[in-house]
């Protein structure tokens, strides 16, 4: 049986916008386990990164309950909490900002493991290992942010993230700022990581090939709602939700005969205001096979196989006919 | 032979900075055909931006040196004047821009920024004639309740949407060329599919000609007809987008192509990424600019730049390693 780490139960978090107030996530549960990679995906402004922040506490949620090896996240005080925060951490998406310039690259590695309490000679020989670990060298140490590449900086991002030896790493958009080019190393080297370190990721991307290539399993997120939960190999298989359905009949494929034959769900409709309460369905008002019900009532998450959860009222049905062609038949490309 | 609607020849831009000449586009030579997509993929700094905009001097001219001929229906456009320009400019060729927020004129409703474009480009209409003319071209490109939406700010509308005013503005002069800079990059993935799709609708309803520019190299699959490879202000691989991905030949793009997850791969198949990364513009190189990255680079690829010769008909790439037709 899989350890879980996190559990997440009704998490809600409204933020306040004048008199209104933007819902970021509504009611979301779902759970993290032990060593394993759990991609999050959805479009801009779904709630992903949200979600993030409120899973290492560095957003207080507005109601639900957040438990990490069993203790509530937002009870967690002193030790525990200290605890908490080194065994927790985060990748930003854009290694520009997120570094400060006024700073080396050792002693920004460094500073997690200051605030540990690590004497100077523990930290200079941890900063040698990191260093080492996400592939640069040891002397440029010494250098200051703006001496490095966008792909060299995500790496100095990486090292600090792993630091105070954390369990649990939030990659948030880790490679969507780097050049295509260089964005493989960094996915090789997350996976690399992995592996060695036993870590437990959580993966927010909205590139969906990215995300497929890296979790073992997907959630994925509208409108700060959970609408499908499975295996990766299983979701991008038979996704049962019709938003998933759409959102990966969208990914262009690198293959023009395949995208000949392909034929695309094209939406239509807008999303609705964050501002808003839905009755029904967070998708309704784009769903290509919504009907009235799905106006007025809130699909609940089921279980539709084991392990495969969608919350959608129709979604035992096969709604959609097949057509995302990732089980096409690989034909041999020679060439490379 | 089709006579190309666009011909690009020799053309190099060097922006000048603390007095140093600085190269983005090296020498590039392409044409552009009369109702053909032609995708331009490449790296951030790879030039394809500078480039497009070169055409139509849309860059600083007290910083960009743009050399060579773009001739566009007989005419140099880089040797027009800027009055000469400005009939060019949104009436023969539109443009489409990545970021549809900062694109848009904020403080104006999006009705008038499409009859603004075609009051000034096609005097034969009289306002009233403008105005429906735009509803017609807010239908044309998919958004509900034109009448109304006429009336809006942009700030009202998703990013989708600014983004199909954005091309109601290309299309208001009926342009024979549509310059489309990253114009889903903005964009969800969602949205993307569904701008690319009205993108390639309005190509096959007027026969616009349409030069995209992107990074995405799978958007290029499904899209374009033709397709330039680009790299460090060079290109290194032209070719129709089967040829391409059946058989890419310059190593830059077989990299490319390896280091992208597919949808279609295994957890377990390996990534291959290029190591290093892309040179930076102001890094001078004689030879290859690619040969630093390259798994396959010679002697004779940091001493001399390949040029880009043909391997068959319809596909060329630059590289030593490529014997030429």
């Amino acid at each position: 049986m899989k350890k879980r780490l996190f559990e997440i139960r009704n998490l809600t978090k409204n933020f306040p916008s004048g008199k209104e107030q933007v819902r970021a996530l509504t009611d979301v549960s779902f759970d993290i386990y032990e060593g394993e990679t759990l991609g999050l995906v959805g479009e801009s402004g779904c709630g992903k990164s949200t979600l993030g922040k409120c899973l290492i506490g560095l957003t207080p949620p507005t109601s639900g309950s957040i438990r990490y090896e069993g203790k509530e996240v937002s009870l967690l005080r002193g030790k525990d909490l200290r605890a908490f925060r080194s065994q927790t951490s985060l990748i930003f998406q854009d290694p520009y900002s997120s570094l400060n310039p006024r700073m080396t690259a050792a002693d920004i590695i460094g500073e997690p493991l200051a605030i540990q309490g690590a004497s100077k000679q523990q930290r200079e020989k941890r900063i040698e290992e990191l260093l080492h670990l996400v592939g640069l060298s040891p002397s440029m140490g010494n250098r200051f942010p703006h001496e490095f590449s966008g792909g060299q900086r995500q790496r100095i991002g990486i090292a600090r993230a792993l630091a105070a030896g954390p369990r649990f790493v939030i990659c948030d958009e880790p490679v969507s700022a780097l050049d295509v080019s260089v964005q493989a190393q960094i996915i090789n080297l997350l996976k690399k990581l992995q592996q060695e370190m036993g870590l437990t990721y959580l993966f927010i991307a909205h590139d969906l090939r990215i995300v497929k290539y890296l979790s073992n399993r997907v959630a994925v997120l509208y409108r700060g709602e959970i609408v499908e939960c499975a295996e990766a190999e299983e979701l991008y298989h038979s996704p049962l939700h019709p938003y998933t359905q759409a959102l990966l009949s969208a990914i262009p494929i690198p293959d023009p005969q395949i995208e000949k034959k392909r034929r695309r769900i094209v939406l239509s409709g807008e999303i609705p205001s964050p501002f808003e309460i839905l009755k029904g369905c967070p998708f309704a008002s784009r769903c290509p096979k919504a009907t009235a019900h799905c106006h007025e009532v809130k699909p609940l998450m089921r279980e539709i196989s084991p392990g495969h959860h969608a919350a959608c009222h129709y979604a035992s049905q096969p709604l959609i006919e097949q057509n995302v062609p990732v089980s096409v038949e690989k034909e041999e490309i020679t060439g490379y | 032979m089709k006579q190309p609607l666009l011909a690009v020849r020799n053309l190099s831009v060097h922006f000048s900075s603390h007095n140093k000449r600085i190269p983005a586009v090296r020498n590039v030579s392409f044409n552009v055909y009369e109702g053909e997509i032609l995708g331009i993929v490449g790296e951030s700094g790879s030039g394809k931006s500078a480039m497009v905009k070169a055409l139509l001097k849309l860059l600083p001219s007290h910083s960009a040196l743009i050399a060579g001929e773009a001739v566009y229906l007989g005419k140099d456009l880089l040797s027009l004047s800027d009055k000469e320009l400005q009939k060019v400019r949104g009436k023969e060729v539109g443009m489409i821009f990545q970021d549809p927020t900062t694109a848009l004129n904020p403080t104006m409703k999006i009705g008038r920024q499409i009859v603004e474009c075609i009051l000034r480009h096609c005097p034969e209409f009289t306002p009233p004639q403008a105005r429906e003319r735009a509803i017609e071209l807010l239908e044309l490109v998919g958004i509900a309740q034109a009448r109304t939406r006429f009336e809006e700010y942009p700030h009202t509308l998703s990013g989708g949407m600014r983004q199909r005013v954005m091309i109601a503005i290309a299309l208001a002069a009926h342009p024979r060329l549509i310059i489309a800079d990253e114009p889903t990059t903005a964009l969800d993935v969602t949205i993307q599919a569904q701008i690319l799709e009205l993108m390639k609708q309005i190509q096959e309803k007027l026969g616009t000609s349409i030069l995209l520019i992107t990074h995405d190299l799978s958007v290029v699959a499904g899209f374009c007809d033709r397709v330039l490879v680009m790299y460090g202000g060079r290109i290194v691989e032209a070719a129709s987008v089967e040829a391409l991905f059946a058989d890419p030949l310059h190593p830059y793009t077989r990299g490319l192509l390896q280091s992208i997850p597919r949808l279609d791969m295994h957890k377990d198949d390996p990534l291959i990424p290029i190591e290093g990364t892309p040179p930076y513009p102001s890094e001078q190189s004689i030879g290859c600019s690619f040969c630093e990255r390259c798994p396959l680079a010679m002697k004779i690829c940091a001493l001399q730049d390949p040029r880009l010769v043909p391997k068959s008909e319809k596909h060329y790439a630059s590289c030593w390693k490529i014997p030429p037709l």
